[in-house]
């Protein structure tokens, strides 16, 4: 890197480099780079968000742990989200195997929006995302949770972007047909809006 | 003889409109005339145009792709522009069946979003700095090992080979200074990362490591955050001892500037420890023996300027070294 270029505007596979030759701010780099996008992925897989701290943590503990074996610096950014899906994956097996308590699907919706703090609206679509498949789930939450283009899509989960669109395109159609099943789709029509239909 | 049948799209997202197409009965060569005739683009944005052949009953179709008109609005939603669910219904009148509840699910996608975000956000600051401060010091962990490997030479060596950066803080700790006493201090992390600056620019002693600190125009003139990264190294390694204090008196214009008083309210003054000191001492006497002048520069770099007031030391290097100033946010005080 020269001198004209701030630490800042570092890629991704600079700052692995860096940080394989155990520099903590390229490390720094990264995890402010990271912190919000990983939390927040996790956040919305899991039911109990008091626990998404523990796995965020875990995650980049181990990322940061393995730094070293990466093969492709340039993929770092897929490379830690497979870790945290993995760790996802762990704690729901972890779940299943401790005495059965309700299940998301049964808890009382107040109960749930008291429990992530967010809006009655946001819970459901919560919910909603949390009944499509894993592949729906991810590619949703990166185009329209964190508002990712369809290429950068592609490049972070190593598929073809015609690939994306029609995942996307799945995605979005089994939203708004369960969301649609179990809450009521659109603003309250108007009298007017009736009439015309009529 | 058999005919074929024109294509029919059984995507139920896509919708066919027949635009021209000869009847039966209908000269061909005239049906293919009025087909060939050059026709205004009137398809709405978002619609796709796709010409099937078909040498018998040549039909042209317009497919209207929902997806793309979805994504479009999207990306719209997402730029920021005002636009609602009914502005793309009215575009698109005979598919607002299909249209609405992908769009209102879109919106909704996206509010749900903004919350989301805003929500983890807050969260996830709650515990940000405890999390850090608990992978750092994991990371720091690795170093201090690589320290501490490269400080056992001293064990069975009398003089040692400077091999790492971090050694250049000890021999700066190590030479006199102002006072003319050996392992003087130097107070402020800006004497420090400025110091260590000079010695590259100055001296070029910095080619004597593989790698030395990769100094970069920052907030107050040429910066490296690896050399924070190194002290901290150094003084878990029990090398380095880092003391604070706090001034009761009313701040000096120095104080303002120091970059760890900005971030901390606090004066600091490195010094080297016991150990810190029989490790320096190994580094000084290779380096007499390779080069006499070595020391002798670090000397002159710590004397003039590890102890000179910040604003004066500021302006040297801005005067000489513009080229580091370009994200300075003091420019304008250091330079009137």
């Amino acid at each position: 890197m020269n001198n004209k270029t701030p630490k800042y505007l570092e890629s991704d596979e600079s700052c692995v480099l860096r940080a394989q030759k155990n520099e903590s701010n390229a490390y720094q780099v990264l995890y402010s780079r990271y912190k919000h996008r990983i939390y927040q992925y996790i956040w919305l897989r899991i039911e109990n968000k008091e626990d998404a701290r523990d796995i965020t943590a875990r995650t980049l503990n181990k990322a940061f742990a393995k730094l070293n074996k990466i093969k492709e610096p340039l993929h770092f950014q897929k490379w830690l989200f497979k870790i945290a899906s993995n760790e996802i994956k762990m704690y729901h097996r972890s779940l299943t195997t401790r005495i059965k308590t309700t299940s998301v699907e049964d808890m009382p919706e107040h109960e749930l929006s008291e429990n992530s703090g967010v809006s009655a609206i946001t819970t459901s679509v919560v919910w909603t995302i949390s009944q499509l498949s894993q592949q729906e789930q991810d590619i949703i939450n990166y185009r329209l949770i964190q508002k990712k283009e369809i290429d950068e899509i592609a490049k972070l989960t190593g598929k073809k972007i015609d690939a994306i669109k029609y995942i996307l395109k799945k995605a979005r159609k089994n939203f708004t047909e369960i969301y649609k099943n179990k809450y009521k789709l659109g603003p309250e029509k108007k009298e007017g809006d009736r009439n015309e239909k009529e | 003889m058999k005919k074929s049948k024109p294509r029919m799209n059984t995507d139920k997202n896509r919708f066919s409109i027949r635009k021209t197409s000869p009847s039966m009965g209908e000269d061909k060569g005239e049906g293919e005339k009025k087909y060939k005739t050059p026709q205004p683009n009137l398809l709405p944005q978002g619609a796709k145009e796709h010409k099937y052949e078909n040498p018998v009953n040549p039909v042209k179709r317009i497919r209207i792709d929902l997806d793309q008109i979805v994504e479009d609005f999207t990306d719209k939603l997402i730029k920021g522009e005002k636009i609602i669910v009914d502005d793309v219904i009215k575009k698109y009148p005979k598919y607002a069946e299909k249209l609405r509840p992908l769009l209102e699910s879109t919106v909704l996608l996206l509010q749900a979003g903004d919350e989301i975000r805003e929500k983890t956000e807050k969260e996830f600051a709650k515990f940000d700095q405890e999390l850090w401060q608990e992978l750092e010091t994991k990371i720091l962990a690795k170093s201090v090992k690589a320290v501490e490997k490269q400080k056992a030479q001293i064990k069975t060596k009398e003089s040692v080979a400077i091999q790492k950066r971090f050694e250049y803080i000890l021999l700066l700790l190590y030479v006199k200074g102002y006072q003319c006493r050996i392992g003087e201090g130097i107070k402020g992390i800006t004497r420090f990362i400025k110091s260590l600056f000079l010695i590259s620019k100055m001296t070029g002693l910095d080619k004597l490591v593989k790698v030395y600190y990769d100094f970069v125009p920052y907030k107050i003139g040429p910066f490296d955050p690896a050399i924070y990264q190194d002290l901290k190294v150094l003084e878990m390694a029990g090398i380095i001892k880092r003391s604070t204090y706090k001034y009761k008196r009313p701040l000096t214009d120095d104080q303002k500037i120091d970059e760890g008083f900005k971030f901390n309210d606090e004066s600091t003054l490195y010094t080297l420890t016991d150990e810190g000191m029989k490790y320096a001492r190994a580094l000084a006497k290779w380096c007499d023996k390779k080069d006499r002048t070595i020391l002798e520069q670090m000397r002159r770099i710590k004397t003039t300027y590890g102890s000179a007031p910040i604003k004066k030391l500021l302006k040297y290097i801005y005067e000489n070294y513009p080229e580091y100033t370009k994200e300075s946010e003091v420019i304008e005080d250091i330079l009137k």
